[in-house]
């Protein structure tokens, strides 16, 4: 049986006590290693459970694990440091002058010596292909390069768990090629939300659908995905992939 | 493109001078730090009629725009707003003090007229060397600069803090005013029935980016500590510059190396 990085039982969360919820009674575990996708309409409560998971959100009812340390006030600040956060908005991600500073701001944050601190900037930076974009201010950058840096700050932080929210939003084709590729070959355990269901389909292979703030099934991507039914009752269609098929 | 958009693009530009690959900016931020401080003390100590000193101070700010290759005229451009609000500092000088000085070519010089003449150009040299730092250093090195000089911790995130939400919200402030003026067929201003709306709306626009960046920074591991990337070491060129520097600022005020320069140019020109 596979080691469990995530646990989550009976999450249940609103903003305000008085407002409804938007996470209702949300159970469900992510094994280590693990891809898995969420679905869902807008307002489903798709990157409020990414948040809540993030500790962000930490007065939630019910539990929620990561790595045996439970996301409890205490433990936040432990916990934000083993995991990357990819936001989907990206001007709000990116709040430094420059990608380099960028790039250093989080493993600086974990407090490594200067010299791990360049190795880990110069790896990412040849993964991502940033090299050229190091020096570069992050206002005058496209989207799809903020988007590329937003990832690379992230993976800087050498994190345990990946959550991503809308990671290929501004990613021309090319980049969004690169970003599937990228996304396959990290080891760490992710969890992505998305409205592209193509991109669920080739990166994940566990997906939640979402409705509503519940869960509403969890399962095999490719068998959800192919369930045409199921998604059109919940406002979503079949990705462009299995159309033609 | 609207003024607030205009005015980020301008800090900006300031914030690439302070990258370049020049002597001055590799040198430790300390050492600026010192020299602007420094000049700035010397400048508020001239007294209000020592034109000659004032003068040998600007030469001492000219060069060091010249070893930082700093252009003065676009330096002038870029803080001529200031002069206004030097003159209505001065402004009663010249209409209260009247006692007459000296005549120049025929015109009679008050001590009001010179007084006010020296805090003008006070004003403009202390901007001057202001730009100077800013233009040489970034944010993260002058920070880096405080907290070596055993600034506390917490006054130096406000700095940085500030500066960071102070972009945010002119960025905001300019999307705002964009959407504003795309529907209103491109009017000039804004209608003052709106100005409330488009506060508060600015208001809470930029309480949720102000949010989301201190999510982001949480996230990345920020537990209120200041850490940089820069080398803190003072080197030989540092140590060596400063006291060039400090050479200089002595000679210009203890010696009289102008006399001597006009000595030697006497030699030299027979």
């Amino acid at each position: 049986m596979n080691e469990m990085l995530v646990t989550i039982q009976n999450l249940s969360f609103s903003y305000e006590k008085i407002e409804n919820e938007i996470l209702h009674d949300i159970s469900f575990d992510v094994s280590r290693g693990e891809s898995i996708g969420i679905i869902g309409s807008n307002g489903s409560g798709k990157s409020t459970l990414l948040k809540v998971i993030a500790g962000l959100y930490p007065d939630f009812q019910g539990r929620v694990k990561i790595q045996d340390m439970e996301v409890v006030k205490k433990n936040v600040n432990h916990i934000q440091q083993q995991l990357g956060y990819v936001f989907q908005d990206v001007d709000s991600q990116l709040f430094l002058s420059t990608v380099e500073e960028e790039l250093c701001f989080g493993p600086m944050n974990q407090g490594l010596s200067k010299s791990l601190v360049k190795e880990r900037v110069q790896k990412t930076a040849d993964i991502l292909g940033l090299n050229s974009l190091r020096d570069r201010q992050i206002s005058k950058l496209s989207g799809g390069e903020k988007r590329l840096v937003s990832l690379g700050c992230v993976l800087t932080m050498n994190p345990l768990l990946l959550l991503m929210d809308e990671p290929t939003t501004a990613l021309d084709s090319k980049n969004r090629r690169n970003f599937i590729r990228l996304f396959q070959s990290l080891e760490q355990t992710k969890i992505m939300v998305s409205h592209d269901l193509d991109l669920i389909l080739e990166t994940c292979k566990r997906t939640i659908l979402l409705d509503k703030g519940r869960v509403i099934c969890d399962m095999d991507t490719t068998t959800l995905l192919k369930n045409e039914e199921l998604l059109a009752k919940y406002d979503l269609e079949l990705p462009y992939a299995l159309q033609k098929k | 493109m609207n003024k607030i958009y205009l005015a980020v693009h301008k800090i900006r530009t300031i914030e690439e001078l302070a990258r370049r690959d020049q002597w001055v900016n590799k040198l430790h931020p300390l050492v600026k730090f010192i020299v602007t401080i420094s000049f700035l003390v010397c400048l508020i100590s001239i007294h209000r009629f020592d034109l000659e000193r004032l003068m040998y101070l600007a030469v001492i700010l000219y060069v060091c725009f010249l070893a930082a290759n700093l252009s003065l005229v676009q330096a002038l451009k870029r803080i001529w707003y200031i002069i206004p609000l030097l003159i209505v500092g001065g402004i009663a000088n010249p209409i209260l003090d009247r006692k007459e000085l000296e005549l120049i070519a025929g015109v009679m010089i008050t001590s009001g007229q010179l007084s006010f003449f020296v805090l003008l150009l006070k004003g403009m040299l202390s901007v001057l060397m202001s730009y100077f730092l800013i233009a040489t250093t970034t944010m993260e090195e002058l920070t880096a600069a405080l907290y070596l000089v055993k600034v506390p911790r917490s006054f130096i995130l406000i700095i940085l803090f500030v500066y960071r939400y102070l972009f945010l919200l002119m960025e905001e402030t300019s999307q705002v005013l964009v959407a504003y003026q795309l529907r209103t067929s491109g009017s000039k201003g804004i209608h003052y029935k709106e100005w409330g709306s488009l506060v508060g709306l600015l208001l809470l626009r930029t309480i949720k980016r102000g949010e989301e960046c201190y999510q982001s920074m949480k996230l990345r591991g920020y537990q209120g500590g200041f850490y940089t990337m820069k080398s803190l070491k003072v080197n030989k060129v540092d140590i060596l510059s400063l006291g060039a520097y400090a050479l200089l600022l002595y000679l210009v005020f203890q010696g009289p190396v102008f006399v001597w320069i006009g000595v030697w140019l006497e030699g030299v020109m027979g």
